[in-house]
């Protein structure tokens, strides 16, 4: 009676054994795809992140060394604006894309860029690619 | 295949089947039926499987791919901001036409230069990957750890070996050394071009030493700039 019992465990098992089966060389396949998908939409959009950051970063560094240190107040609060901006750039964990407060803190650095464009009275050249303008200001 | 192995336990089991049964026409069919519905078991499981494997590792790719992105790209973007910095102040002070045309100029070719690596970068993802490959080789066992280290992907740094170990694993520390191997020989050079332009522009321009400094330590070793031999 058990070896009954066992066949038609086997017969009704079957289906989802085979199902397990395809599973499991579907999973493999799966995992190498999305790996290699994630890794090239990953690198675009850390490329962009990482540009225009960077952008950012030069474009503040080399206007806080133009300008000269005065004693009139606008000036110091120009260089006070661009020394900020700097920390902010500088203290944005840029290259972790798991951070939650990524998008809000790239926000408030574009902000921030913004601000110390129109206090230095200049219209940055950054020709930011149009593909990229979710990223961009 | 399990699909080949079906069908053998099919015919074993229908050729005892047959010994009772004397209609092998109907006996046929159903195993023509049997077949088809595992055969679907199957492709059902696997179509689950795909979906279920990329869900998996969708989001660490992504990780990974973001971080080389983020760390190959923020020397240049600097550069670039550098560039702009520099044509801003020059139209600021309507002086010095000729410094600006080609600081517009070279920002142009930096930008070119972005985009090739960007397309490049997304390219070398899009196919095959030699850590792919080495992951075959090595399940054949072909080749050791060791000779693993010289045949490494782009994603750890050439020369220091000591940076192969790291490979892959999380991406946090390989990417303290920097690596331009995504990047082709073509636009080395005309990024290496670029950074020796613009630090000719920024000499003949009324700047502190101390920002000729700064342009200059863009070079240094934490930047990929040397490792493009500029």
């Amino acid at each position: 009676m058990e070896g009954t019992d066992d066949l038609f465990d086997d017969i009704i098992m079957c289906e989802q054994r085979y199902r397990g089966e395809g599973y499991e060389e579907g999973l493999a396949e799966g995992n190498s795809a999305g790996e290699s998908e994630g890794k090239q939409y990953g690198a675009v959009y850390g490329a962009r992140m990482g540009s225009e950051l960077g952008c950012y970063l030069g474009f503040a560094s080399t206007w806080r060394l133009l300008l000269v240190p005065a004693s009139d107040d606008r000036q110091r609060r120009k260089i006070k604006a661009l020394d900020s901006l700097i920390a902010m750039i500088r203290n944005f964990h840029s290259d972790d894309p798991t951070n939650p407060n990524l998008q809000e803190d790239m926000a408030n650095i574009r902000g921030k860029v913004k601000q110390v464009c129109s206090m230095l009275n200049i219209q940055p050249d950054f020709q930011i690619n149009p593909s990229a303008k979710g990223l961009s200001f | 295949m399990a699909w080949v192995r079906t069908a053998l336990e099919i015919q074993q089991l229908g050729g005892e089947a047959e010994v009772f049964d004397e209609d092998g026409d109907e006996m046929r069919l159903l195993q023509r039926d049997w077949q088809l519905s595992m055969e679907k078991r199957i492709k059902e499981g696997y179509v689950d499987g795909i979906e279920a494997g990329k869900e998996n590792s969708l989001q660490t790719g992504f990780n990974f791919g973001y971080k080389v992105g983020v760390n190959l790209l923020k020397h240049y973007g600097e550069l670039k901001g550098i560039l702009s910095a520099l044509l801003a102040w020059c139209q600021l002070h309507k002086t010095k036409d000729a410094a600006s045309g080609k600081l517009h100029e070279l920002l142009t070719s930096l930008d070119q230069c972005e985009e090739q690596i960007v397309k490049d970068l997304s390219s070398f993802y899009k196919g095959a990957q030699p850590s792919d490959l080495l992951h075959c080789v090595e399940d054949m066992a072909l080749i050791s750890h060791e000779h693993r280290c010289e045949l490494n992907e782009p994603g750890s740094c050439a020369g220091s070996r000591n940076c192969c170990t790291s490979q892959d694993s999380n991406g946090s520390s390989t990417f303290r050394c920097m690596n331009t191997n995504y990047i082709s020989d073509s636009t080395k050079e005309e990024l290496c071009k670029i950074f020796k332009e613009t630090l000719l522009v920024a000499e003949q321009l009324d700047i502190s030493a101390e920002l000729l400094y700064y342009i200059q330590t863009l070079n240094n070793t934490e930047s990929p700039l040397i490792q493009l031999k500029c």
